[in-house]
């Protein structure tokens, strides 16, 4: 199944280092503004409008 | 610079460091290391499938030799190793979470006086090299074997002192109770080591009361904060000094009645639950969060009389061993994940 890792910007060393861990340096994934965890539900939908596009480019989906 | 230096400075620059030097191996160290122990040395001590990394007993070793151990220390090092993979919690990458882990290693029996493990003054601070070194040995294999460098696959957003080194001696010939390697089925003359993951470690500065009440009110303090509540619950292991467990002893408390006291003393109620934005749990993750959260459960406390919470599962959350000088009443409350009531990781030393 086609998947899309995604994390938020204060993790992009970590998940460029686990990349590279697996043997897959330069890893296409979607990345997002720090922090997630403490938005509210309308602040999470906005950030996953904001990250749609980029899901798609790295899906390869042509609009 | 001389011969020493430059290898100690060419394992800085190779990154095979904490920080501090470490002392550069060779095969001979590596092989006097390897003769203490009836082990494989290609037999993996710990894997993180997640990260395509082992650690396995020759790469213990090698990181033994550069944090300074002995080769009689070895076997405690393995020891440390089997009792960390039976825990659970590194295996499954708590020592690359943000929170920041260190694992605390815990030493029971003969062991300690035949390696100089402090159990006393001092305890967990610097000043003796089986406790400096044996924690030190799983800190650089963590970093050099497993590959969980600050700021790259060690996430830790702040960490704690205790990722250098935190290896203990439990104080058994000033503690009035059997030790924790008894309590759990082995003899006294075995010697063990029981890994824990833990955050901190805080004081408890009670020196003002001989009333068991009192001491543990001051105890469970720490137990309750609401800090700590990331989870649903939290466990601890209590580091009593030796004059804190006399007194509690000598006005005839048991270790357990001292850990069912604590688990009934570490109540919450909703309304400071809310103050912190915590009176309630996610369906999903299990946090803690606040009520109006969209994934929010209010979990009910185990007391249908009391709106609130004990921040422990049961009384099997507290562990509590002895440990210090006999000098003062200063004990610790070392927070940790997990056991949350189940059995610890006590694991026996093969014969030094």
């Amino acid at each position: 199944m086609p998947t899309v890792s995604v994390c938020t910007d204060a993790f992009r060393i970590t998940a460029e280092a686990m990349a590279r861990t697996y043997g897959f340096p330069g890893f296409q994934y979607a990345s997002i503004p720090h922090p997630v965890a403490s938005l509210s539900a309308e602040g999470i939908a906005q950030r996953v409008e904001e990250m749609l596009p980029r899901l798609l480019e790295i899906l390869g989906v042509e609009e | 610079m001389n011969d020493t230096q430059r290898a100690i400075e060419h394992c800085f620059a190779q990154g095979w460091t904490d920080g501090l030097p470490v002392v550069p191996c060779d095969a001979a160290a590596l092989d006097a290391v390897l003769a203490r122990v009836a082990r494989d040395p290609d037999e993996v001590l710990l894997g993180m499938p997640q990260i395509n990394r082992a650690v396995t007993v020759r790469l213990a070793a090698i990181n033994a030799v550069m944090a300074g151990c002995l080769p009689e220390y070895f076997p405690v090092v393995v020891a440390a190793w089997d009792s960390l993979r039976e825990e659970g919690y590194p295996r499954k990458g708590i020592w690359q979470s943000t929170t920041g882990t260190a694992s605390l290693l815990l030493v029971n029996g003969p062991v300690r006086r035949e390696l100089g493990v402090n159990s006393q003054g001092n305890l967990f601070g610097p000043g003796f090299r089986a406790n400096a070194t044996i924690g030190r040995a799983i800190r650089l294999a963590a970093i050099n074997s497993l590959g969980l460098r600050p700021h790259e696959l060690d996430q830790a957003t702040q960490g704690t002192p205790a990722k250098y080194t935190a290896c203990i001696g439990e104080n058994e010939e000033e503690s009035p109770w059997t030790p924790l390697h008894v309590d759990f089925g082995l003899a006294p003359d075995d010697s063990a080591v029981t890994a824990m993951t833990m955050r901190s470690t805080v004081h408890i500065e009670a020196r003002h009361t001989g009333v068991p009440e009192q001491l543990l009110f001051d105890v469970a303090g720490t137990l309750a904060r609401t800090g700590a509540l990331l989870h649903q619950t939290v466990s601890a292991c209590v580091v009593l000094c030796p004059e804190h467990a006399h007194l509690l002893a000598d006005a005839g408390w048991s270790k357990r009645d001292v850990s069912r006291h604590l688990y009934e003393q570490s109540f919450v109620a909703r309304e400071t639950l809310d103050r912190a934005g915590k009176g309630a749990v996610s369906q999903k993750s299990h946090w803690r969060v606040a009520r109006d959260h969209p994934d929010a459960v209010v979990d009910a406390g185990a007391d249908p009389e009391r709106d609130g919470i004990h921040t422990m599962t049961s009384p099997d959350a507290v562990l509590v061993v002895v440990a210090g000088a006999s000098n003062s009443g200063v004990s610790a409350v070392v927070e940790t994940f997990g056991p949350r009531g189940d059995r610890p990781a006590v694991t026996p030393v093969a014969a030094v």
